[in-house]
């Protein structure tokens, strides 16, 4: 018996975009939909317990990811959209893929990173167990307006969770942090307790006391506006974290730290880099326990775990060693050049930046980057600037302060790639490319690969 | 020669990029050696503005633009306004822009003072106007394209005034009447982001001209190379005029 045709259709088209070649992370979901606006709902109500949702600007994919394996190592067949496409469509295509032709979903639980624009339809259709916020930035801005405005529409939307949901918050951020106060769900914290050194930000975004309007002071600050903060007028303060990650340890091989909850230590290993994966990874392994999965599961699926595609990617260009980091807005491209830096060795940089709507039309953000610091501590022999916004990106060099004669432009990022071999001897490459960027990067290495 | 720049609420009012006004007037100063100094305007100011030569505005969210309005009103907007007749130059952008006008009126119908320095007023829409923007500018006796990136639902109207320029692609003020921006005196405002000093040096060697002539009488700008600045702007202006 055919459940929902409007399964079959989307799995028809899923096939046909293979077919062609194309990545279909959201065409056999959108035509789905169209046949079936419901359809979402109706395929999750299949799914009893273990739905996790993830939101906020930076570390949904990392954190859905690893959150995902984790689920997976319990034995859970978990579907996820892990191709990062995060709005509906994005999600009725996952949905689709991991369903029969009758429309029945072969699964038992889902982790969805999720727009924050778009929480509060998916939240209806979804019915999570558990929502994980990561923290909010500045990011895409002419698509969602203002931040307080996303933040708003993220609490309205999890006003509408049923009281028996959890909802997991970064303690540090205080945006974040400010939507416990009025939900009604179990409220759950993490955050950072450690004297490891933040990162100099320009995109520090000044809070306000929610309480009495007074500004916010920090005793440390992590990174952004991530820290330990508090009110010095009425004496609001960072919530106290049910998890909390202390003695951090940081190299360009991984990252070790201790996670405490309740009166339990528990050591963690990981292979991923930097200090905003601590991040990732504490609330990851947070939301695990939650969801009363055993320890042993947890932290080997997290000592395991690589990089997902063009996050701190290794690879080679013309047996030149490369990395590539997708950077979508001020303060990821900033944790991004802070931890370039960190390795010390010299390096060349390919900075791709497009301004489609995927990527946010608006390229202002790239001044909010703090290019001045890094450049005043690293080595870069030479930089080529890639992508429809590869002028843009080139005057904001120069403004930091780097030589001119020592940017390429370049609007092709074959190009680009190819330039950025011919320039490197021994330095490291670093490439750098925004969302769609990423995508035409990665289909030059693509077409590499099939050359040989 | 010194030109002191006073960036104003750069707490509260400093969204897309804005900072990237102060980088370029900054640069643009210490290529030609000029000394320059930034100070922070905020909340706890206590000065009259004959400490600033060039005054910068950006743009800030609704709450931090009440702060801002009521700061002025209450604290800070006679002696800006003094310093404004007397001829300091200002940059204000978006909001920064709308809370130099008389008033700001919301959607909902609450309304937000304004310094009134420009005879203009802003009325919310429910549509944001938002994209790519090129407009075309007379201004201190050069004409010259300029480009940016605009993003606002408020919709200002001018009172016989001059507009900053002429809207060739985009909203511009209102969507309506193809004007963008709004001068007077030494006073410019305007809905270009992007940031729109570094894409468009002309200005922001006008902006400093005009500041420094105020301090010092006559005032020439050494040329610079600006060859990289103009191809951006040609590229863009390439890529959103169709013709
Ligand atoms: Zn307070």
């Amino acid at each position: 018996m055919v459940k929902f045709l409007s399964v079959n259709i989307g799995k028809l088209v899923n096939l046909s975009c293979k077919i062609a070649g194309k990545g279909g992370t959201s065409l056999p979901g959108k035509i789905a939909l169209s046949a079936d606006p419901n359809l979402i709902k109706k395929l999750i109500s299949l799914i009893k317990g273990n739905k996790v949702m993830i939101t906020g600007t930076n570390g949904k994919t990392t954190t859905s990811g690893l959150i995902a394996s984790i689920l997976s190592a319990n034995g859970k067949k978990v579907v996820y959209n892990k191709e990062g496409a995060n709005m509906k469509t994005g999600l009725a295509t996952a949905l689709i893929k991991s369903s029969n032709f009758f429309g029945n979903l072969q699964k038992d639980a889902v982790v969805f990173e999720v727009d924050e624009a778009t929480m509060l339809i998916i939240i209806e259709e979804v019915q999570p167990n558990i929502v994980v916020i990561t923290n909010f930035f500045r990011d895409q801005l002419d698509r969602f307006g203002e931040l307080d405005m996303t933040v708003e529409k993220v609490k309205k939307a999890l006003l509408t969770l049923p009281q028996d949901s959890i909802v997991l918050l970064n303690a540090d951020e205080p945006f974040t942090a400010s939507i416990g106060d009025e939900i009604k769900s179990k409220v759950f914290y993490y955050g950072i307790e450690d004297n490891i050194e933040g990162i100099n930000s320009f995109s520090f975004e000044q809070k306000y006391c929610p309480v009495c309007g007074h500004r916010y002071e920090y005793k440390r600050v992590y990174y952004g506006q991530l820290g330990d903060y508090y009110c010095p007028n009425c004496g609001k303060k960072r919530p106290n974290p049910h998890f909390k990650a202390t003695n951090i340890f940081l190299n360009e091989e991984g990252i070790n730290f201790d996670l405490h909850y309740k009166d339990k230590v528990f050591t963690i290993k990981s292979k991923l880099i930097g200090l905003y994966n601590v991040y990732n990874l504490l609330t990851a392994i947070s939301t695990g326990i939650l969801l009363n999965i055993e320890f042993n599961t947890i932290s080997k699926t997290v000592e395991n775990y690589l990089p997902i595609e063009g996050r701190l990617q290794k690879t080679k260009i013309k047996n030149k060693k490369a990395i590539i980091n997708l950077i979508k807005n001020p303060i990821g491209f900033e944790s991004t050049l802070n931890m370039l830096s960190q390795f010390n060795k010299p390096l060349n940089l390919l900075i791709s930046i497009n301004d489609n709507y995927a990527d946010g039309r608006d390229v202002s953000w790239l001044w909010d980057v703090n290019l001045e610091s890094f450049l005043s501590k690293t080595k870069v022999n030479y930089i080529v600037t890639s992508g429809l916004r590869a002028e843009d990106m080139a005057v904001r060099l120069k403004y930091a302060g780097f030589d001119i004669k020592k940017i390429k432009i370049t609007n092709s990022a074959e190009k680009a790639i190819d330039m950025i071999a011919e320039l490197t001897k021994e330095e490291l490459i670093a490439i750098l490319p925004n969302y769609t960027s990423l995508y035409d990067i990665n289909k030059y290495f693509k077409i590499q690969e099939a050359k040989k | 020669m010194k030109l002191v720049i006073g960036h104003m609420y750069p707490d509260l009012l400093n969204l897309y990029g804005d900072i990237g006004n102060i980088v370029a007037l900054k640069k643009r100063c210490e290529w030609r050696k000029i000394e320059v100094e930034v100070k922070q305007i905020s909340l706890d100011y206590k000065e009259n503005f004959t400490d600033i030569d060039l005054l910068f505005l950006g743009g800030g969210s609704d709450r931090e633009q009440k702060i801002v309005s009521d700061d002025l009103k209450n604290k800070k907007g006679k002696n800006l306004k003094t310093a404004i007749k007397d001829g300091l130059t200002v940059l204000a952008i978006c909001g920064g822009y709308q809370l130099l006008g008389e008033y700001y009126q919301t959607l909902a119908g609450s309304k937000l003072e304004g310094l009134g320095v420009l005879k203009a007023w802003t009325i919310g829409s429910n549509r944001r106007m938002i994209g790519n923007i090129v407009i075309e500018t007379n201004v201190a006796g050069k004409n010259f394209k300029m480009v940016g990136f605009e993003n606002h639902s408020g919709k200002t109207f001018l009172v016989k005034m001059e507009p900053l320029g002429k809207v060739i692609i985009g909203n511009g003020n209102n969507g309506e009447d193809k004007t963008e921006g709004c001068i007077y005196k030494n006073v410019y405002g305007t809905y270009l982001h992007g940031p729109v000093l570094p894409k468009n040096p002309e200005f922001a060697d006008i902006l400093i001209e005009t500041a420094l002539k105020r301090k010092y009488g006559k005032v020439e700008l050494t040329p610079l190379d600006d060859s990289l600045e103009q191809q951006t702007k040609q590229s863009l202006i390439k890529r959103f005029v169709k013709k």
